[in-house]
């Protein structure tokens, strides 16, 4: 089919510690890493015709168009979806875009200084700071929702739910109730993807190593969940280029790469989810104490015709281990229940493991980029070019959040 | 309202953010009434109150109030500080709520903090009860403790 989907060209800025990017904005970053992914794939900025975020990204693509003086935008589009749950939505809207003719060449991107903005892990410490500031303080009383986030956010926020480490150590804990995982089967994936991290000049964890030891004895912040459990607040952007097979035949060859198409993509929630861990206590039993993407990865195999077993490498978003671990189970790499087995295993690694994963260090190691830069990671490491090589690698999985709605993708190179 | 007096969170807490749909349970709670929204069609029980029922799609409801008694589902120690002077770790907690008694078709859970415990007596499936913490005259928060 020669319209079908393929990744073309990646980009992204330098990965810094929140706050250390002050000389540049987090908008005109957007830009100069759109262009960079396009020079990498070879095309011009006058060939791009769509783009594509999500995670409410501040930097709205029909202004974004006009900063680059693109000829004619003819899809614009932002994922109905909450935070890292859409990376691989927003990838898999560019290929709808692209599959039925509505667009040529489709710029996906997430722009994201925490340092600029609220740091995601520090919206208690906002709360605090205004009420500190608060000349006399008010009385307690209601206000009034203005969004339906806002509604589902204010009947959870007065039993202090305001941070994700919280929000999601709750069904963790609930699987490590019912299967026995532990804290250090945790501390095996934030240890096996730092170590990838420090063989990748771009992570900004890359000269920092972590032992087991060191992850045991870090603070906690919400239990489970220690400080090495957390993904890092960081500020960068990146960018994926998605164009037609015709188009990516040529440019593969002109960039001595391999063809990457996208096999297969799903987005999606189980019944009844919503703002899945942050807002809802009511997800079904059996769902409860996963990563939530069971149903979804079920319908990924099917469409793309293919099974855990013919993974070479994945790239799993890890904004919290735990997630990880249940997003495993959720994907059929092993049983609901064994994945602390699985990790013991040493599966993880790309150095002789059977599924070596966030090969580039994930959001744990190398930046939180929403995810996004997992999507990059995935090309790459089809390419052969990350820093954390998988011999003859020709299949990768690549997935958005757990626990809230999310979206995956399959990606094979040929 | 009910007089109270014990506190274990600080006023400094966010205070519930409300629509024309939740506002009725905040009501309730503010005089320490914990209750579901029920339908009247097919007896579902929900909360936070929706504006139709996720299973039959009917829009007649009841407040049905609850036992106050439930179980301890999940919980979490939160070592970051939501709110001045608050006591560090606090314990964010979901709670299976009893609904025997009612004609409630399904048991519901809530997110709410346990308190009068330390983190070491924190135990899924533990029996809990609530514990109502008058914030003003306004506002009452259901929090738990175990039986
Ligand atoms: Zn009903």
């Amino acid at each position: 089919m020669s319209r079908k989907a393929h990744i073309v060209g990646v980009g992204e800025s330098q990965y810094t510690k929140w706050g250390k990017i002050g000389d540049i904005t987090e908008h005109a970053l957007a830009l100069q890493t759109i262009i960079t992914a396009i020079t990498d794939a070879g095309l011009k900025v006058s060939d791009i015709d769509g783009l594509a975020s999500f995670a409410e990204d501040r930097n709205e693509g029909i202004f974004i168009a006009a900063e680059l003086g693109i000829p004619e935008l003819r899809y614009s589009n932002m994922v109905w979806m909450p935070g890292g749950g859409g990376g691989c939505a927003a990838v898999s809207n560019a290929t709808m875009a692209v599959e039925t003719g509505q667009a040529e060449v489709v710029v996906v991107y997430r722009s994201l200084c925490q340092g600029q903005y609220m740091r995601f892990g520090h919206a208690a410490e906002l709360m605090v700071n205004s009420a500190a500031n608060a000349a006399e303080p008010p009385p307690v009383t209601f206000s009034q929702a203005n969004t339906m986030m806002l509604a589902a956010m204010g009947q959870v926020m007065p039993f202090g739910m305001l941070t994700g480490a919280a929000a999601f150590a709750l069904p963790f804990r609930r699987h490590m109730h019912k299967y026995g995982s532990t804290s250090e089967h945790l501390g095996k994936i934030a240890v096996a993807f730092r170590e990838h991290a420090n063989r990748n000049p771009r992570a900004v964890m890359q000269d920092k190593t972590l032992t087991l030891e060191q992850h045991q004895t870090s603070r906690m912040i919400a239990d489970p969940f220690r400080l090495f459990d957390c993904c890092m607040e960081n500020d960068g952007a990146c960018a994926v280029v998605i164009t037609t097979a015709e188009r990516a035949k040529d440019l593969s060859r002109a960039r001595n790469r391999k063809m990457v198409e996208i096999v297969a993509s799903v987005q999606g929630a189980p019944k009844g989810y919503s703002f899945g861990s942050f807002t809802n206590a009511n997800i079904d039993d059996d769902i409860y104490a996963t990563g939530g993407n069971t149903q979804m990865a079920d319908r990924l195999w099917k469409k793309a015709d293919m099974k855990p077993s013919d993974i070479d490498v994945a790239q799993i978003y890890d904004h919290f281990t735990g997630s990880v671990l249940m997003q495993l189970e959720d994907f059929g790499f092993c049983k609901r229940g064994e994945g602390g087995d699985f990790i013991d295993s040493g599966a993880l690694s790309a150095n002789g493991g059977s599924l070596p994963t966030n090969t580039s260090g994930g959001s744990l190691s190398e930046a939180y980029m929403h995810g996004l830069n997992h999507v990059l990671e995935g090309a790459r490491s089809l390419w052969g070019e990350s820093c954390n090589p998988v011999k003859d690698a020709k299949a990768c999985l690549v997935t958005s959040a757990a626990g809230v709605p999310s979206s995956a993708l399959l990606l094979r190179a040929h | 309202m009910t007089a109270s007096t014990t506190r274990w969170f600080p006023n400094s807490m966010p205070a519930p953010i409300v629509d024309h749909h939740t506002l009725p349970w905040w009501q309730a709670c503010a005089e320490h009434k914990l209750t579901a929204q029920r339908c009247t069609h097919c007896n579902h029980a929900q909360i936070p109150p929706a504006p139709i029922c996720s299973e039959c799609h009917g829009n007649s409801f009841e407040m049905t109030e609850l036992s106050g008694k439930g179980t301890l589902y999940t919980y979490t120690a939160v070592y970051q500080p939501i709110a001045m002077e608050q006591t560090l770790p606090f314990f964010i907690a979901i709670v299976e709520l009893d609904v025997s008694g009612t004609s409630c078709a399904n048991s519901v859970r809530l997110m709410t903090n346990m308190v009068d415990c330390e983190e070491s007596e924190l135990q899924i499936g533990k029996p809990v009860q609530v514990a109502w913490e008058s914030m003003s005259q306004y506002v009452s928060i259901p929090r738990f403790r175990f039986c």
